[in-house]
């Protein structure tokens, strides 16, 4: 099952590959008309991307690692609050949110406007020559990955470490640089991985806010839709492999603490501490308002200024005073979105369901193989990387195995869509499914269990299952949330099938503004009733 | 060197009281061991002066000074925990040195101190070894070394030697104790083990429920033991009866415990009419035969513990239990003896109950 719905779709671009590279060298590197056009291309798109995805790391670092301290050590009130719009943008619909972003940023009243700024998306950030909005739409969709591997490490910690450290003298930003850093460093890297494998092939939002610049991602759902399936394919394999390359070495080898040896000479460490003795120790309420009031800007300011657009757009077009240009034109009107949006809707309920149906029943088989297969440690890591293969990539590489050109069995549409879901959604349900069976001490239920009489099948039946039950239940509500927001993959399955979340970049790109504010705003909104959901249960 | 005040300190956490108006004087240079049942408010007390936690209410001086708000690294304290506490990613020589290393002091004085401190504590530990590479007592004397080597003046161990195996447990204590006693320190150390405390301590200090229950010299708290709780936690195990003072005789109290038994026992200040009355188990003889004052009954049970045997003596006062040396006769199961108390403590009948009076929780 994991390998007919998992690892075979995951992977199957580097089959496609190799079955016709003959083919793909020909219109990647010598076609008889462009030449290498295709290949300039894609090194063009890979720049950008890689450019992209290093910056927004570097960046979620920098605003991740305090929020997650902030989160991990302290206690305040609205904390849960604060801890909700950090799981939002790991379920929030992609589209939605880019565009929630753009407007806000862009608009005339937005944040950029009012410090005097021009915004557009064809802003760029100089140095490192990316546009603005896609760097801002990155770190807000990946920050989060970074914040939870280093909340979770950090609530691991023994708060004694850093009670030991003070102790012998060390100044608290000493002891985060000596003791607490090194300690979670493991998690750090682990996040920063993840969070640059989702920006590599994050296409939702990107493609909202790309204006005329290309990333990768965005290139193969292109070129998958000019049925350039060559080198859309070739791109796509290029991302699954630095994907991989990325996280299964560090998946495999994290777990242990990394021993260092010591880089600063002694007499540098000294200066060091000396400069970091004459820190206040006041200035921690610093770090925690910049953390606090950027977590605000980049994720609660497009969701306000977009509450407020829909609001003002509701009747009419707030500036012309056109009817035509309200929602409720657009929704009932000619052009009729409202239908249009009810039934994206259905198919998006109906897609999720099914996926996360069928995704928990292999997701449980998966958690009891896990936990008792020898090759459990190998499958876990194996199951990462759906989470970190570029969406658009999963969506070709499933067109290509299912579809006409593969096996033939599924075209695209509303299958496809569910098949595709079902990729992605997995790993989630069987990664909180594993961390319950860890967190609670299963095996040692289950050995007891096998002491007392009770078989294999007991076992599972008796101990196991009723006890990862919380942790599948809380994994699929994830999932379920995640497939009603994707858009990436579906985009390129979907065939003439629409889920919300790819409704909402349709109408986007025909500009019916008002109705794409509308349909964002019911994504969001759902979003966040379900992460509330999720964290009651979890 | 310091002299610590903990004064009227209280603490809650909601509707639990974890310290109730707790006063303890650590004299300069005095080792101090802090017993307790668990959930007695011990490590608690010991978080508030090391600066881990603040008091709801009261005061800690040192030498005099309020050290409330002070913060944990300007305290001068060396900490030393049960969990022992090593960074992991560090050498056992990184582990040593980081004190004066943190500090900022120089280069070469941090490696006199490291070598000062090994030197000191003979540690034969490779250096370049990380502390999941030694044992846990080889670790808990490395940790030791870190908290020497950043020259305290308040030494707090919290259960140091509760994780290590009992025979090197025990040669540990005796070092910890000498250590503190060559260089001059002043020790505060939590244990919930008594003979480790009465052991090593000049003064211990026995909390129960977040209350100081008795403060005095090791053979103080076992010859005079303040309430029945003292009795049952020092000393080991004690025998507890009910009764009431019928007369009193110059100098002595005439008891009638609850089945009926007639005893005198030595006046005692304070105490009149309901008594509880605490024996223990060596402070009782056993004779053959009845006499005056003797309570009667059957030898329910005997076993050997080593160093001394444990009798259960079935009586119409509920079950004795007696210790004899090896050396003495031991009656057999079934037996029937008399029983004579040598020595007994009097208390007053505690208001709750004596059930109340003596849990540990």
């Amino acid at each position: 099952m994991l390998l007919l719905f998992v690892f075979m779709p995951s992977l199957y671009l580097f089959t496609y590959i190799f079955s016709r590279w003959n083919e793909i060298y020909v219109t990647v590197f010598a076609h008889p008309i462009i030449g290498n056009q295709y290949w300039t291309e894609i090194v063009r798109a890979l720049n950008l991307s890689f450019r992209l995805s290093l910056t927004t790391v570097a960046i979620d670092l920098v605003i991740g690692i305090p929020l997650a301290y902030l989160l991990g050590k302290k206690d305040f009130p609205g904390k849960s609050l604060i801890e909700d719009l950090t799981i939002l943008p790991l379920v929030i619909p992609t589209s939605g949110f880019g565009f929630a972003t753009m407007i806000a940023w862009t608009a005339s009243y937005g944040l950029a406007a009012l410090l005097g700024l021009r915004v557009g998306v064809d802003t760029v950030v100089p140095l490192v020559n990316i546009p603005l909005i896609m760097l801002i739409v990155h770190v807000a969709l990946t920050f989060p990955y970074i914040v939870n591997t280093v909340v979770g490490a950090l609530k691991d910690l023994s708060a004694s470490f850093e009670i030991v450290s003070s102790s012998l003298g060390a100044h608290p930003v000493t002891t985060f640089r000596k003791v607490t850093f090194p300690l979670i460093l493991p998690s750090i890297l682990s996040g920063s991985v993840l969070a640059f494998a989702r920006s590599l092939g994050e296409t939702g939002a990107t493609m909202i806010v790309s204006g005329v610049s290309t990333t990768a991602s965005i290139a193969i759902v292109r070129w998958e839709f000019e049925n350039k399936l060559a080198p859309a394919a070739f791109l796509g394999a290029i991302l699954v492999g630095v994907s991989m390359i990325l996280i299964v070495p560090i998946e495999y080898a994290l777990g242990g603490t990394i021993k260092g040896r010591r880089i600063i000479p002694l007499s540098v460490e000294s200066f060091i501490v000396k400069l970091e003795k004459s820190i206040p120790r006041k200035m921690s309420w610093l770090r925690d308002i910049v953390s606090i009031f950027f977590l605000s800007i980049i994720i609660l300011m497009p969701i306000a200024v977009l509450l407020y657009n829909t609001v003002i757009y509701w009747s009419c077009d707030p500036y012309t005073g056109r009817v035509e240009g309200g929602i409720l034109y657009q929704l009932f009107g000619p052009s009729d979105y409202y239908s249009s949006i009810v039934s994206s809707i259905i198919t998006s309920l109906l897609v999720a369901s099914i996926a996360t149906l069928i995704s928990a029943l292999v997701g449980v088989l998966a958690v009891l193989l896990m936990a008792h297969s020898r090759f459990g440690r190998f499958i876990k890591v194996l199951l990462k990387v759906p989470l970190v293969v570029p969406t658009s990539a999963l969506g070709l590489s499933m067109v290509l195995l299912w579809g006409p050109h593969g096996i033939g069995v599924v075209d695209p549409g509303f299958w496809l869509i569910v098949l595709t879901h079902v990729v992605f959604s997995v790993p989630v349900i069987t990664e909180t499914g594993m961390a319950s069976y860890i967190e609670g001490n299963l095996p040692l239920y289950e050995s007891t269990a096998r002491t007392l009489g009770a078989g294999y099948y007991d076992v599972a039946e008796t101990i196991t299952l009723p006890l990862v039950k919380r942790g599948v239940l809380a994994g699929s509500l994830l999932a379920f949330t995640h497939s009603l927001g994707e858009t990436g993959a579906t985009f390129i399955v979907m065939g003439e099938h629409r889920t919300i979340s790819t409704l909402v970049v349709n109408m986007v790109e025909a500009l019916a503004i008002p109705a794409a504010l509308f349909a964002t705003l019911i994504l969001i909104v759902t979003s966040f009733v379900l992460v509330v959901v999720f964290k009651e249960i979890y | 060197m310091p002299e610590i005040r903990v004064i009227n300190v209280s603490k809650r956490y909601g509707d639990i009281i974890a310290l109730d108006n707790v006063n303890i004087v650590v004299e300069d240079r005095e080792y101090v061991c802090i017993i307790g049942p668990s959930g007695s408010g011990k490590t608690t007390l010991l978080k508030i002066i090391a600066g881990i936690l603040e008091p709801d209410e009261g005061d800690v001086l040192v030498d005099g000074e309020s050290v409330l708000g002070v913060p944990i690294e300007e305290r001068g304290i060396g900490l030393v925990m049960q969990d022992v506490v090593l960074f992991p990613h560090m050498n056992v020589w990184e582990n040593i040195v980081y004190s004066p290393l943190v500090k900022g002091l120089a280069p070469r004085i941090i490696n006199d101190i490291g070598r000062e401190v090994t030197d000191y504590l003979t540690l034969s530990i490779d250096k370049k070894m990380y502390p999941d590479e030694i044992s846990r007592g080889g670790q808990q004397k490395v940790a030791l070394a870190r908290a020497l080597a950043s020259d305290p003046k308040l030494l707090l161990l919290d259960e140091p030697l509760g994780s290590i195996d009992a025979e090197t447990a025990k040669r540990l204590r005796f070092e910890l104790r000498k250590l503190v006693k060559d260089l001059g320190l002043t020790a505060i150390h939590i244990t919930h083990n008594q003979e480790e405390a009465l052991s090593i301590a000049d003064k211990v200090v026995v909390m129960r429920k977040g209350r100081v229950e008795q403060v005095g010299k090791p053979l103080e708290l076992y010859l005079k033991p303040r309430t029945p709780f003292i009795c049952r936690f020092i000393g080991g195990e004690a025998n507890f009866f009910e009764g009431h003072v019928k007369k009193r005789v110059d100098g002595h109290l005439v008891v009638e415990l609850k089945g009926k038994h007639i005893i005198r026992v030595p006046k005692t200040d304070g105490v009149d009419g309901r008594v509880v009355v605490v024996v223990r188990p060596e402070d009782i003889s056993i004779i053959e035969n009845p006499v005056e004052e003797g309570i009667e009954g059957v030898v329910e049970e005997v076993s050997f513990l080593g160093a001394y045997y444990r009798i259960q003596v079935s009586t119409s006062e509920g079950t004795i239990i007696v210790k004899k040396s090896g050396r003495e006769r031991i009656p057999s199961r079934g037996d029937r003896v008399t029983i004579l108390f040598r020595n007994v403590y009097t208390y007053r009948y505690p208001e709750k109950g004596l059930v109340e009076a003596i849990a540990y929780e």
